[in-house]
């Protein structure tokens, strides 16, 4: 059945978003108006005003692009649905301020001593610095694990009766994988289209092109800018080894190359601007002790079995959004005793409530942007980051990285996988490799033509940029006064 | 990039030191990784694709290969990450299992029935389909009490 818009709604980057009445009922409900009340960017909009926007209107971008890519490839109305709702849904796992709170859900089994918080957070940089590699990547469409909240919005999807029938009314019970597949970047089940996975999850997907150019529309700065509808006018689909490839052809490139380099420096310039960076760690560092003390913020397992539970009772995640972090702080700065806050814990809370940022200690900043891993592993060393300020017992080091494109040449990337394969995989060599080279086409972007049927990745082809950046990465280390020095040694 | 984690959690979960060189070391690791990762703690974020011996990961490998004959850190858990990793433990040193499998086959057995039902097939794929795939592919892990026991325990293991 075809897809019918009853309704649109002004979007200040893409213009009308046109939706159906199935999209309108997902978007009226509490799960998906929730999204109204997170920031996509945190807590950037202390350093870029402008930055208010919220997932909910992002996730009416993704939505939209996510659709515009599907016509160019001419998929049919029943696929067009179920792309354009799992664009919709794709964040609604989102947690408070983002990817900030976030962060602690996905790492961390260790607890931070409070009397050597520095001290911890500085040796694992150390030993970052001191093992400093540049591996060639070998694993791609990944997918996410618990605890990413594409894998909560996956589990929100199965469990919430509301979004399920609507999901189900309108694009079919077997859907509900497929969506789900598509949020959690999983293309290993037998039913789900990969190319379905890969418009929201690539190197160049619905997701990225909306953030690109909403975050700094609304940042104001220039680094989004690109070629969008010359590039969603190039995308293609070719076929590998049985399964199907998003590509662009050869009129793409140049679009695909610009979107690459401005997403690097945005990166640079917004996401790991230097006061971002260290306001996003304390926020990070609290919420991270609330976690692993079980304290005012809910722990994974309360978050999946019994925020989202299976009678569909989402009150408490309802309000799990920024006024709720906002509120957490409150408690810790007003009633540190009934929550057993250590001091370094209470002091960040009330910075933050203050608007207030680490001090930056000034020269510290050593920022790399090369392919040579020794050379960037010797400028480290030699820099005050490595000889003083990682051994401190009052100050911590934070950083950040990028790559330009996780992607290197074909030939650089076949002799990285071979070169270690296992006795118990040489049964498998052949699988293995075409798995590696199949998966690397579907995250990486690939290039097709009108001649013949072969694709390649953008850093493998002449009329590319990519041919020469690939490789490049940027860090950038910075060290900031903590507010309490450590009181033991360890 | 090397893994501090994969060390004193292998020692944790089979109270014994991991060797690089020993296969059967190797795949209990991929598989205790794989369950962990899986079931929410953050040991690392790895991806698993489906090869004889079950979900493996090449980087993983990478990373057992540069840690091992590290020193083994102690670590300091969160109660979360303690309670995950004892689960599994228990999970894996199952006497009966060990008695007909080895820790090796009843690892791998495990790790796949959960790779099958949460990855591959459909999420309305039964037990009986998923047991059916896995003796097809399999055919070593031939025990059906034991292949339905493990199906209870992943089962169990969802978060």
């Amino acid at each position: 059945m075809a897809i019918k818009f009853t309704d649109k709604i002004l979007d200040n980057v893409h213009g009308f978003i046109e939706y159906s009445d199935a999209e309108k009922e997902v978007m009226n409900t509490l799960l998906f108006k929730r999204l109204q009340s997170i920031k996509q960017l945190s807590i950037a909009n202390w350093i870029f005003p402008g930055s208010e926007h919220t997932r909910y209107i992002h996730s009416l971008g993704v939505m939209h692009i996510a659709d515009k890519i599907a016509r160019q490839l001419e998929l049919p109305d029943q696929d067009r649905k179920i792309i354009r709702m799992a664009g919709l849904l794709h964040d609604i796992g989102h947690y408070p301020l983002s990817h900030v709170c976030e962060t602690p859900y996905k790492k961390g089994m260790e607890n931070y001593k409070e009397d050597s918080v520095c001290q911890a957070v500085n040796g694992d940089m150390k030993r970052y610095i001191e093992r400093f590699s540049l591996p060639v990547a070998k694993e791609f469409m990944v997918g996410s694990v618990e605890g990413h909240h594409e894998a909560v919005g996956a589990a929100i999807i199965r469990t919430d009766p509301q979004i399920k029938k609507i999901i189900t009314e309108e694009c079919g019970e077997a859907s509900i994988d497929i969506i789900c597949d598509m949020i959690t970047g999983n293309v290993k089940r037998q039913d789900t289209n990969p190319l379905w996975v890969q418009i929201l999850h690539s190197e160049i997907d619905a997701d990225g092109i909306d953030y690109m150019m909403r975050d700094a529309a609304f940042a104001g700065t220039g680094f989004g800018s690109f070629e969008m509808n010359q590039l969603i006018r190039c995308f293609e689909r070719r076929v590998y080894d049985g399964k199907e490839i998003l590509c662009i052809n050869e009129k793409g490139i140049a679009a695909a190359d610009q979107y690459l380099i401005n997403k690097f420096f945005s990166y640079s310039q917004v996401v790991f601007n230097k006061h971002i960076s260290n306001l996003e760690w304390m926020a990070e560092i609290i919420v991270d002790w609330m976690l692993k003390q079980s304290v005012l913020f809910p722990t994974k397992e309360n978050l999946l079995k019994q925020w989202i539970n299976a009678k569909g009772n989402f009150d408490n995640y309802l309000s799990f959004t920024d006024n709720f972090f906002w509120k957490a702080l409150d408690e810790i700065k007003t009633s540190p005793k009934k929550y057993y806050a250590p001091e370094y814990i209470v002091e960040l809370s009330k910075k933050l409530l203050n608007h207030e940022e680490l001090s930056f200690v000034s020269d510290s900043e050593v920022r790399i942007i090369s392919k040579d891993a020794d050379e960037m592993k010797e400028r480290l060393c030699q820099s005050a980051i490595y000889t003083e300020y990682v051994n401190s017992h009052d100050k911590v080091v934070l950083y950040s990285k990028k790559p330009m494109t996780k992607n290197v040449p074909y030939e650089k990337f076949i002799e990285a996988i071979e070169r270690n394969i296992p006795e118990e995989l040489q049964d498998d060599k052949e699988k293995y490799i075409k798995n590696k080279v199949l998966s690397r086409y579907m995250e990486g972007i690939c290039v097709c033509n009108n001649r013949n049927e072969e694709i390649h990745l953008l850093c493998d082809d002449d009329k590319s940029l990519m041919k020469q950046l690939y490789g490049t990465n940027l860090v950038i280390f910075r060290a900031f006064q903590f507010p309490l020095a450590d009181k033991a040694n360890l | 990039m090397a893994n501090k984690f994969l060390l004193p959690v292998y020692k944790k979960v089979f109270g014994e030191s991991f060797s690089y060189g020993r296969f059967e070391d190797r795949l209990k690791m991929q598989k205790m990784v794989y369950l962990l990762q899986e079931e929410g703690v953050n040991i690392g974020h790895y991806g698993f694709d489906w090869y004889k011996h079950g979900p493996y990961s090449q980087v993983l490998l990478d990373d057992m290969y540069m840690e091992n004959g590290t020193a083994c850190m102690g670590l300091n858990y969160t109660p979360e990450a303690e309670q995950r990793i004892e689960r599994l433990k228990e999970i894996f040193s199952d006497a009966d299992a060990k008695e007909k499998y080895g820790v090796k086959n009843w690892t791998e057995c495990l790790a796949s029935i959960h790779f099958l039902r949460m990855k591959e097939m459909g999420s309305n794929a039964s037990e009986e389909e998923i047991l059916q795939v896995l003796t097809d592919r399999k055919p070593h892990l031939n025990d059906d009490a034991l292949n339905r026991k493990a199906y209870r325990l992943i089962e169990n293991l969802a978060m």
